[in-house]
């Protein structure tokens, strides 16, 4: 009996160990990988390590398209450790990147680099301490010399510098050039040419807008930034963001009615049925195949128009949005896709600042970046001449980035609301809008609910800094 | 004597032991971060930094706020379809499947197999089919039957009970191999003694195999209700709640506070009234089972 008690004993202690040791506990958690040929890694801990080995800095950003990560790898990761043989920069690529980084910032570990969705995001690390500071690094970088104003402007919290855009974009409008030449139609340059073509496209049974959420339900905030911004005007914006004019203001409500009415002629895909459950792909290979006239998406556009529109035999152009108020005068809209920011807890500052410097540092290499992903993403705010882009750059691409950045340098500039609401506020711009669709509230509700929640974020010090247009 | 108390010692002890290293991983992932929820459902936390504490303010905001009456009204409609359609089916075809010797196996299996797919796997697959351009709807609208040319996920009036539908195919299936086990265990002199008596078919159903399954289906009743109002998969993958709410569930509301509005704490009270709702039903069958109800 006593044998088999001793053997009971063993038995459960062996157990006990196994459940508190858990093996090897690695100094920060492995987040998931979105791309499954990646061998999951550890992200690890900063490390004291000797100055003989190499500085390992961590960096996890979103997932990338296959047919694009080569490129990013290339010339950023690659030629940075090539330049770099005292430092080892790892990237890995992370579905739900915001969410799993914040979950393991707050935890205390997390990557050296943070990568985040916009300044609007980073003001939550800057409250709890989890980002270094920039500016002593700006200084010594001449960062100023390099990176556009507005790009430094918008990383400031209290006037302090605490992130970096990685990519800055805005929207526009694609349209299947080889169609509008067989129908006789013009790029529209008003409002009132952009409703006739609209009309014009559904009477002739195609899609006006190949518009959808069904793959990424914010999309609902682009047609806002759009409509906020031609027909109330980007100054207007600026002013309701920085609370001298109220979201309730008639036009705002009626830019938001604007939008109602697009929806109820079945211009966006047809039908809002069709809106809410066509897919990306849908709506592209709509687009490419000259089933849909137009599309008003932002300028990661430019990667997908490349992709969609390969072997069909159509063309695709942009154009630039028209105001869609007589009287309206809208700047692109400013948006920043992403932000990079210096984790408190990085034991290698200087090392993650090198690697912050090497993304701003070269404008070719930024170009043919550009160039290779085809300006749908890392899209740096760096001042870059036409000669920079490598010679077989799509020339769309390249008079894309050439008219939007020197707009942005001259300081006129509209505002996304991915960029520059407040969180609640606009969560609210996504769901609310689809009840003005279905008619369960009126844009004046809409917008009034926008006003009581908008105010909530400002009193609690939630807006984002919002550069000043000149 | 001290043998005998270390007997009885031993007799006490030994069964927790066994038990202590799932009671400690219970503890540490269960319990722990439960407790934390609490504690989280008082305060305004974005995730990051520091909570503010702000006492019942979270909870008060429940009470006047529109989305979280919706989504709980929906949560209400799924568990009363999940409380009848797919158990009836799950009895209907136990029941038919019972008598069977031959094939039965296939049948199990094949009705088992959209259980064990990823819900992920699943949703997809329905997604194509339900296409509005490419599904099955405009297939048969172009070959004259256009009844079903309907965008159900986009549709506010059938966007939820769609996604009901895709997750009951498969759900019932389960329920299918759960209920022919607990029927096969049903002795078979009872159905032998209600022929003699003639009984038809369905008096067997009624008055032999229901009585004689019940611990089974009210154990599965009583799942079916828990889990109805931790429903997320489907819904979040399908319609992450939309169109404008119309599928908008507890726990897609609980995702969007955390993850969209970074309004955790609000989340974690979101989160606690789900449990209540959850402790309320498992209190009620506790109630019933201890005053006798044979359940």
């Amino acid at each position: 009996m006593q044998c088999k008690d001793i053997w009971i004993a063993l038995l459960v202690t062996c157990l006990l160990l196994v459940a508190c040791g858990g093996g090897a506990t690695p100094a920060a958690p492995s987040p998931p990988t979105s791309a499954p040929e990646e061998e999951p890694s550890e992200a690890p801990a900063p490390t004291d390590e000797t100055p003989d080995e190499p500085v390992t800095i961590t960096w996890w950003t979103e997932p990338i398209l296959k047919s694009n990560r080569e490129a990013f790898l290339t010339h950023i990761v690659d030629s940075f450790n090539a330049a770099h043989p005292d430092i080892v920069l790892e990237v890995l690529f992370i579905a739900d990147l915001d969410r799993v980084t914040r979950t393991a910032v707050q935890g205390g570990e997390g990557p050296d680099i943070i990568q985040s969705p916009g300044p609007a995001f980073v003001m939550d690390y800057v409250e709890a301490g989890h980002v270094l500071p920039l500016d002593d690094y700006a200084g010594q970088y001449s960062w100023a010399e390099a990176i556009y104003p507005w790009a430094m402007d918008v990383g400031r919290v209290d006037g302090t510098l605490y992130s970096l855009p990685l990519t800055y974009e805005t929207m526009v409008l694609f349209y299947n050039a080889t169609l509008f030449d067989q129908m006789g139609w013009e790029v529209p340059v008003t409002s009132a040419e952009l409703e006739t073509l609209a009309q014009a496209a559904s009477d002739a049974g195609l899609l006006p807008f190949a518009q959808s959420n069904a793959s990424w339900k914010a999309a609902n905030e682009w047609f806002v930034t759009i409509f906020y911004n031609n027909y109330a005007g980007s100054q207007a914006v600026y002013e309701a963001l920085t609370g001298q004019r109220r979201w309730d203001d008639p036009l705002f409500v009626e830019a938001i009615q604007l939008l109602k009415e697009y929806m109820d002629n079945g211009w966006f895909s047809g039908s809002r049925e069709n809106y809410y459950t066509l897919q990306h792909a849908d709506i592209w290979g709509a687009l490419g195949d000259g089933v849909a006239a137009m599309q008003m998406t932002g300028t990661w556009g430019f990667l997908h128009a490349r992709t969609y529109f390969e072997d069909t035999g159509n063309e695709w152009g942009w154009a630039t949005l028209p105001p869609l108020r007589e009287g309206a005068q809208p700047d692109y809209a400013l948006g920043i896709g992403s932000s990079l920011s210096i984790n408190a807890g990085t034991s290698n500052p200087d090392a993650v600042a090198e690697v912050l410097d090497w993304l701003y540092n070269d404008p070719q290499r930024i170009a043919r970046l550009a160039s290779d992903i085809g300006g749908g993403e890392f899209v740096v705010p760096v001042r870059i001449a036409r000669e920079d882009f490598p010679p077989d750059t799509d020339p769309r691409l390249i008079e894309a980035l050439m008219a939007f950045s020197a707009t942005f340098e001259e300081g006129r500039y509209g505002y996304t609301t991915w960029t520059f609401w407040p969180p609640v506020t606009e969560q609210y711009i996504i769901s609310g809008m689809e009840q003005v669709w279905n008619g369960e509230i009126t844009p004046e509700e809409y917008c009034a609910e926008q006003q009581r929640l908008f105010e909530e974020d400002m009193a609690a010090g939630n807006v984002p800094p919002i550069p000043v247009r000149r | 004597m001290t043998t005998q108390s270390h007997r009885n010692w031993k007799r006490v002890l030994t069964p927790w032991l066994f038990i202590a290293p799932i009671l400690i991983l219970n503890v540490v992932i269960i319990l722990g971060p439960s407790l934390a929820s609490v504690y989280y459902s008082l305060t305004d936390w974005s995730g990051v930094g520091r909570p503010t504490w702000i006492g019942l303010a979270n909870f008060e905001r429940i009470l006047s706020d529109p989305v979280y009456h919706i989504a709980l009204i929906n949560n209400l409609k799924w568990t009363l379809i999940f409380l009848t359609v797919p158990v009836a089916m799950g009895l209907l075809g136990a029941a038919l499947l019972a008598p069977i010797e031959r094939g039965q196996m296939f049948f199990r299996v094949a009705y088992f197999i959209p259980y064990v797919i990823a819900s992920v796997v699943n949703a997809q697959i329905w997604r194509s089919l339900l296409h509005p351009l490419k599904g099955i709807g405009p297939w048969l609208a172009r070959h004259g039957i256009p009844f079903l040319n309907v965008a159900f996920l986009g549709k506010e009036s059938t966007a939820l009970y769609t996604v009901a539908f895709i997750d009951n195919w498969h759900w019932w299936g389960f329920l299918v191999v759960v209920y022919l086990a607990a029927m096969q265990s049903v002795s078979i002199s009872l159905y032998e003694a209600a022929r003699l008596d003639g009984a038809s078919r369905w008096q067997e159903f009624w008055h032999v195999t229901l009585p004689g399954i019940r611990p089974t289906l009210v154990f599965t009743l009583l799942m079916t209700i828990i889990w109805s109002f931790l429903v997320f998969d489907y819904i979040y993958v399908l319609t992450e709640g939309g169109p404008a709410h119309a599928s908008e569930v507890l726990a897609t509301e609980v995702f969007n506070a955390a993850f969209g509005r970074f309004e955790v704490g609000y989340a974690a009270a979101v989160g606690l009234t789900m449990s209540l709702f959850c402790a309320v039903f498992v209190g009620i069958f506790v109630t019933l089972r201890r005053r006798g109800w044979e359940i």
